[in-house]
């Protein structure tokens, strides 16, 4: 419902929009238009470049490089065979180029295909470098760009430059670039490549166990912000009907990166902010530079000093808000609304999980032998057998790794047997490895922030809708503050900023479980949580997991060879043996069950105790 | 603070009230007083200035000069004339130092229909197909072939070479224009070499040029990279001569060229204040100007600033109106006006015909030998 709304919301603000564009020749004078173009081409400017600096992390310094190509591109389009033949005086232009036509519109698409095929081919082999080497790369090929332009005089006239490029940049041509372009972001970003290209900045190394491709990740980002680079830069050209190499130094590329730090790196909604304070601001503190008579004081003006000023206010964002006026948040209709509370599980008593006849067979070797199961809310449930039980196999049909042979399993109500295991994951489930599987290079705080990402994956389709899946962006913003809440209720706060790998064991396990509870689980699977404890660390771990349960609302399944561990925490207990479901009950049940005592407790009960 | 900002707000509007007034004619000057160029734009801004001080009433109306920074940037340069024409309402504009800057500004002026007049933009194509825009500079086919036929007519040297900033478009119009020129009167180039912008090692391109042999080198730089293009060509024990243009035509030359500028020529506007003979308005603007800036001498952008200004309350006195279409009427038919820069004659393609001068560091100072009638 909230997804419509917003929707609806989304849709009248961009025909209210359209109506302010279309009337505004109507009150805005020819000054105000062009600061409104302006305001468009360098937000779209600034969200391609926050696409590859800001939400993928790859410091790039080249999108003037970028924009030289895509105005040159368009410009060369667009210009009539007789405007070209009377601009090279210099050298002659080539003869393939004077016919060469296309209109506006089809050039602002070859324009943005022309950088992104550059960009491509920057970033194949200097995506391999990582941080301020790429910044340095790029930066270099931004130059090499401006010096090519103006030296290949047949093809681009040179230091001359282009002029009486037809003024194709009308407000809804700028706004209308714009809006498609937000769009596509917003939509990506959305999506789950989205969340990969996050999850690539945050943690290159951690996305990679992950099985993400990220040097392919990255390359496409960065090919696709080459492609606003390209687009912008065209609107550019076409707006002030002029251009030369020198339009494209450094200083703008400067310029755009103002912009996406003033905003908020990583945020959308913080580019369209910067890009209209960076715009109007510089013009509207043109007032500081006249001659001002203030009480009959005459103060001289001072040519320079709106910078001066601008460059204090720009100082105070960044010393106020250090990262930026939005950080990584975006702009959403929910502020708006109070927020509604979610709605709580209906009673205590409800099932979470429920297995009927759950069948596993590897070949002919029959893991599970119908397995079922009934979890309801808020309990702690051991599942214990003897090695080679079937234990883990039960885990993995569970949580999704495994694809159970026949039977149903249900998670909140829903089938989920046989979905994959990031759609378990999403359905709400969460669970450990039986051996630590922490990212050890990382930081404490990385690992839960990996662990969040997961909750990420969404259903491409979805992005294909805008704005109607909100909650899905939302949570992404909060990420950080909420892995670090996590590590503060599990006590592991001080380490945040430590590498995981350097924590002691028991700690591990903590981080561990924080990092599964950071995709916000309502159930949560622990493997073996006690094996390698000592009898302290196993008492401090009973209490631990007593207390997951209730903070985080959980309702917890656990294997466990520690018996003592087993006995004490859980409410009620499973026993498999063979891949046979035994016996069920409370412990005191199942310490007095003899089919248990037989199969498991009596014939290895040393087992039990060496765990 | 928001009450701070709402206060200058008040202010701002305050201002802007004042200002509007019918009895006054609006002139815009847009020009680089930061950024890059803002050397070349000040001084331009100053010589307007002072213009303007001398000449405050056109037709008996009042005149404001309405001034805006253009940051050495294209889009500031359309934004500052845009505003210019639409908040300020301006009847006409001067402007500005910067070809490109120029070519921003001159689409927007040409489109609204307010004339501008440029001060020293010299690419052809500021001009080219442009109704409303004029300027006071003579532009650089004409002032490369002016170097040319004063080295080989009046210097008698019959081999030469250049030296160019790639980057430029002014330096690589003059380079071909001198090269075309001096070819077509008989001479031999024998060198044609080419640098960046912000370079600030010579060795290589001086050396080929040692090789080359030629009797005169030109080098249409800018006067702080041309110094040192100078003191390394003195170090390495350069013979040849150097000819530069009006881009040198700098007070400071001097000061950061030492003894290694002695020699040096450059074509320039005819005006130095070291002119033996100067007109009636040169003269008053020399002596007009070291009463404001006793510690600075006059260069050509201080006189094309100020001449700016001649041109266009000239235009507004013959037109009898401040309207910007007669205006730019009246610029069309500017003949033989006196300027600081000599008689000033707007031609065809609205570009200034007027002589050309030339200018020799001797002894430290800055001297003018005299001037010289290009062929083109």
């Amino acid at each position: 419902m909230k997804s419509v709304r917003n929707l609806i919301l989304t849709i009248i603000f961009v025909i209210l929009f359209a109506v302010f564009l279309e009337k505004a020749p109507e009150f805005l004078n020819g000054y105000w238009q062009r600061i409104l173009n302006l305001i468009a081409i360098n937000a779209i400017l600034a969200l391609s470049l926050n696409l590859i600096y800001g939400i993928t992390g790859m410091f790039s310094l080249g999108h003037a490089g970028f924009m030289a190509i895509g105005a040159y591109v368009s410009a060369l389009l667009v210009l009539s065979p007789a405007q070209k033949s009377a601009m090279w005086i210099l050298e002659d232009i080539y003869p393939f180029l004077l016919n060469v036509n296309a209109p506006f519109v089809v050039s602002l698409i070859l324009a943005g295909l022309a950088a992104a095929f550059f960009g491509l081919l920057v970033a194949l082999p200097v995506l391999r470098l990582g941080g301020d080497y790429l910044g340095i790369a790029t930066l270099g090929f931004a130059e090499i760009i401006r010096i090519l332009i103006t030296n290949m005089a047949p093809l681009t006239n040179g230091s001359l430059g282009l002029k009486g490029i037809p003024a194709y940049t009308t407000l809804f041509m700028s706004w209308g670039c714009l809006g498609i372009v937000l769009l596509c972001t917003v939509c990506m970003l959305k999506s789950n490549f989205g969340g990969v290209l996050r999850a690539v900045r945050d943690d290159e190394v951690a996305a990679k166990m992950m099985g993400i491709n990220t040097f392919k990740i990255k390359v496409l980002a960065f090919t696709l912000g080459c492609f606003g680079g390209g687009l912008g830069g065209a609107l550019m050209g076409n707006l002030i009907t002029t251009i030369d190499p020198k339009m494209f130094m450094i200083t703008q590329t400067y310029n755009i990166l103002m912009i996406i730090v003033v905003g908020g790196l990583g945020s959308v909604t913080g580019s369209i902010i910067g890009s209209f304070l960076v715009t109007t601001m510089l013009e509207w503190l043109r007032f500081v530079e006249n001659p001002i008579t203030i009480f009959n004081i005459n103060i001289p003006g001072i040519p320079g000093m709106r910078m001066v000023i601008f460059s204090l206010l720009l100082i105070m964002v960044i010393i106020f808000r250090r990262e930026g006026i939005m950080g990584m948040r975006e702009f959403s209709w929910d502020i708006f609304f109070p927020k509604r509370k979610i709605k709580d599980f209906e009673s205590k008593t409800e099932t979470v999980l429920e297995l009927q006849d759950v069948k596993l067979k590897f070949g002919g070797l029959s893991a599970i032998e119908n397995l079922n199961m009934k979890i309801r809310h808020w309990e702690i449930v051991g599942l214990i057998g003897p090695n080679g039980a079937g234990k883990t196999s039960a885990f993995n049909v569970i949580s999704g790794f495994y694809k159970p042979t026949s039977g149903t399993i249900k998670f909140l109500g829903k089938s989920i047997g046989g979905l994959s295991p990031d759609k378990v994951c999403q359905a709400g489930m969460s669970r450990t490895f039986q051996n630590i599987r922490l990212f050890g290079n990382e930081t404490v705080l990385q690992n839960v922030m990996i662990g969040s990402r997961i909750r990420q994956k969404y259903h491409w389709w979805m992005s294909l809708l805008p704005f109607v899946f909100t909650d899905v962006i939302k949570e992404d913003a909060e990420v950080r503050a909420q892995a670090m809440n996590l590590l503060d209720q599990l006590g592991l706060d001080a380490f945040a900023d430590e590498k995981a790998s350097s924590l002691p064991y028991g700690a591990q396990r903590r981080l561990e479980i924080a990092r599964a509870l950071a995709t916000k689980p309502r159930f949560l699977l622990l493997d073996e949580p006690a094996a390698g404890m000592n009898p302290q660390e196993s008492e401090e771990l009973m209490k631990f997991i007593r207390r997951l349960r209730d903070e985080f609302d959980l309702t917890i399944l656990l294997i466990e060879h520690d018996m003592k561990v087993v006995m004490n925490v859980c409410d009620y207990i499973h026993v498999l043996d063979q891949g046979v479901h035994i016996a069920e009950g409370t412990p005191e049940e199942i310490k007095s069950n003899p089919k248990v005592i037989e199969a498991y407790l009596g014939a290895g009960a040393s087992e039990g105790s060496a765990a | 603070m928001r009450k701070f900002t709402a206060a200058l707000m008040l202010v701002l509007m305050l201002c802007t009230a004042a200002l509007a007034d019918d009895d006054v004619i609006k002139i815009g000057v847009f020009n680089c007083l930061t950024g890059q160029n803002a050397f070349g734009g000040q001084l331009e801004l100053e010589g307007t200035q002072l213009a303007h001080s001398l000449n405050p009433e056109i037709l008996g109306k009042k005149v404001e000069l309405i001034i805006v920074d253009n940051k050495s940037d294209k889009v500031e340069a359309a934004n500052a004339v845009t505003r210019l024409i639409e908040n300020d309402k301006v009847n006409a504009i001067i402007g500005t130092y910067g070809s490109s800057l120029a070519m921003a500004g001159g689409e927007v002026a040409e489109k609204a229909g307010v004339p501008v007049i440029g001060t020293s933009c010299t690419n052809p194509l500021v001009t080219q197909d442009k109704k409303f825009y004029f300027r006071v500079c003579f532009i650089d086919p004409f002032q490369g072939a002016g170097a040319a036929t004063y080295a080989f007519r009046n210097l008698g040297l019959k081999r030469a070479a250049t030296l160019v900033d790639m980057s430029n478009d002014y330096s690589v119009g003059l380079g071909k224009f001198f090269r075309d020129s001096y070819k077509k009167m008989g001479g031999q180039i024998v060198a044609s070499l080419f640098y960046q912008s912000g370079d600030t090692d010579f060795t290589a391109q001086l050396t080929a040029l040692i090789d080359a042999k030629p009797d005169i080198v030109f080098l249409p730089a800018y006067f702080a990279e041309g110094a040192i293009v100078l003191k390394q060509a003195k170090e390495l024990g350069a013979d040849f001569k150097f000819i530069g243009a009006d881009a040198m035509d700098n007070p400071e030359i001097v000061t950061l060229g030492g003894d290694a500028v002695e020699g040096f020529m450059h074509t320039t506007f005819a005006y130095d204040p070291s002119m033996p003979e100067m007109n009636e308005t040169a003269k008053a603007f020399t002596e007009e100007w070291n009463k404001i800036h006793p510690d600075k001498a006059p260069n050509v952008n201080c006189a094309l600033g100020y001449d700016c200004y001649i041109m266009l309350k000239d235009a507004i006195e013959r037109a009898g109106s401040a309207e910007p279409a007669k205006i730019r009427d009246a610029l069309e038919t500017t003949k033989d006006l006196p300027t600081v820069t000599g008689m000033t004659t707007i031609n065809a393609t609205h570009d200034a015909e007027k002589d050309m001068g030339i200018v020799e560091i001797r002894g430290g100072k800055k001297t003018f030998v005299g001037i010289v009638v290009p062929e083109v």
